[in-house]
C-alpha cells in the first residue's frame, strides 16, 4: 500500500521484510529505548520523545515555512505521522534521522500549499544556488558586538534578521548554526549533498553579516564626540 | 598566493575550522595582507558566534501538550484533524 501523502519516508521497502534490524545502528542510538517502549504503545515514551527532538524539529520548520504559526502546525504534523509511522520503523537510521525526514516532508508540503497562492516558495526553494555572493559591507565590527545590546535584544535582532533570509539559506543557518547539527547531519536532514549544503550554509551567513552590520560595525565618531555617553 | 575569490570559496570551511593545516596557513597569510578580506571573515565569525550564542526561536509554551493532546484523541492511524491551522 502507498504511503499517505506527507508520510514518513519510511525505512526502504526491503528493510520491511529485513527479519533483523540493524543492531549497530540500534546499539548506537540513544533514542532506541524510548522508541521501543512507544512502538509497544507507551505514550509517555513517545512524549520524552517528543520532549528530545522537538526544538530541532520546531527550527527546521520555523526555516523553512518563515513563521511560527506554519511551524508550529508543521511541528505537531510531524509528531502525529512519527507516531502513526512508528511501527514502521526499524531502525535502519537513527529514529533523530527518520523523524527529521518526516519534519522535512511537512515543511515541503507548507511551501506545496503556498504554491496555490504564489508560485515562489517552491519556486526560490528549488532554484539552482547563484554562483558566487558578493560581500558588500567592508566597514570592521565593533570587538564585542555582543556588548552593546541586552541578550533579549540580541535575540530580537537575530531572530529579525535571520527571517528575513530566503528559505533555503535560513534553515541551512538555523539548523547549522542555532541548532548544533554538524555539517552531515544538516545536509542529511534536508536531503541535500554535502556541497550543496556548504555553499547555502555559507550563503546563509554571508547574508546575515550583511543584515547585521549596520548593528554592530565600529561607529564612525565626530571629533567631540568622544566621552560623551 | 590565493585571492579574494579563492578565499570566499573556503572561508564556509574556514569558520569551521575544517581546512588542511597548509590551506589555513595560505588563507591567514591573505588575510594579514587583504583588509576588506579580513573584516568579512571576522564579521562573519562573529556572525556565527552570534546565532550560535543568542538562543533564539525557543519552542511555543506547552507544545508538548499541544501535540500529547493530538495524539491522545487521534490515536494511531487517525489524524486529528482539528487540532490548530490543520
Amino acid at each position: 500500500m502507498e504511503p499517505p501523502k506527507g508520510s514518513p519516508p519510511v525505512d526502504s521497502p526491503a528493510s520491511n521484510t529485513a527479519p533483523v534490524p540493524m543492531e549497530a545502528v540500534l546499539r548506537s542510538d540513544p533514542d532506541t529505548p524510548d522508541v521501543k517502549r512507544a512502538q509497544a504503545g507507551d505514550l509517555a515514551a513517545f512524549e520524552a520523545l517528543v520532549k528530545r527532538h522537538g526544538r530541532r524539529v520546531y527550527r527546521m520548520l520555523l526555516g523553512i515555512a518563515g513563521n511560527e504559526a506554519d511551524a508550529e502546525d508543521g511541528m505537531q504534523n510531524a509528531f502525529v505521522k512519527a507516531w502513526q509511522h512508528l511501527g514502521e520503523f526499524h531502525g535502519d537510521s537513527k529514529f533523530s534521522s527518520w523523524l527529521m525526514r518526516i519534519a522535512m516532508n511537512e515543511g515541503l508540503e507548507i511551501l506545496r500549499r503556498r504554491r496555490s497562492k504564489s508560485r515562489k516558495a517552491l519556486v526560490e526553494w528549488d532554484a539552482e544556488d547563484e554562483e558566487r555572493f558578493r560581500p558588500r559591507s567592508v566597514r570592521p565590527w565593533e570587538e564585542d558586538p555582543e556588548s552593546q545590546y541586552s541578550r533579549a535584544e540580541m535575540r530580537e535582532i537575530v531572530e529579525k534578521e535571520i527571517m528575513k533570509l530566503p528559505a533555503k539559506y535560513r534553515v541551512a543557518v538555523m539548523l547549522r548554526d542555532l541548532e548544533g547539527l554538524d555539517t552531515q547531519e544538516a545536509a542529511a536532514a534536508l536531503g541535500l549533498n554535502v556541497a550543496t549544503l556548504k555553499t547555502r550554509l555559507l550563503r546563509g551567513r554571508l547574508m546575515l553579516r550583511e543584515a547585521l552590520a549596520p548593528y554592530f560595525r565600529l561607529k564612525v565618531r565626530r571629533v567631540g564626540e568622544a566621552g560623551h555617553a | 598566493m590565493l585571492s579574494c575569490k579563492d578565499l570566499l570559496e573556503e572561508l564556509g570551511d574556514y569558520l569551521d575550522d575544517d581546512v588542511s593545516a597548509a590551506l589555513r596557513r595560505e588563507l591567514e597569510e591573505h588575510l594579514a595582507d587583504c583588509r576588506p578580506c579580513k573584516v568579512v571573515a571576522d564579521s562573519a565569525m562573529q556572525t556565527v558566534k552570534i546565532v550560535t550564542e543568542c538562543r533564539s526561536f525557543e519552542l511555543p509554551p506547552k507544545f508538548t501538550a499541544r501535540i500529547m493532546a493530538r495524539i491522545r484523541t487521534g490515536g494511531p492511524g487517525r489524524a486529528d484533524r482539528g487540532g490548530k491551522g490543520t
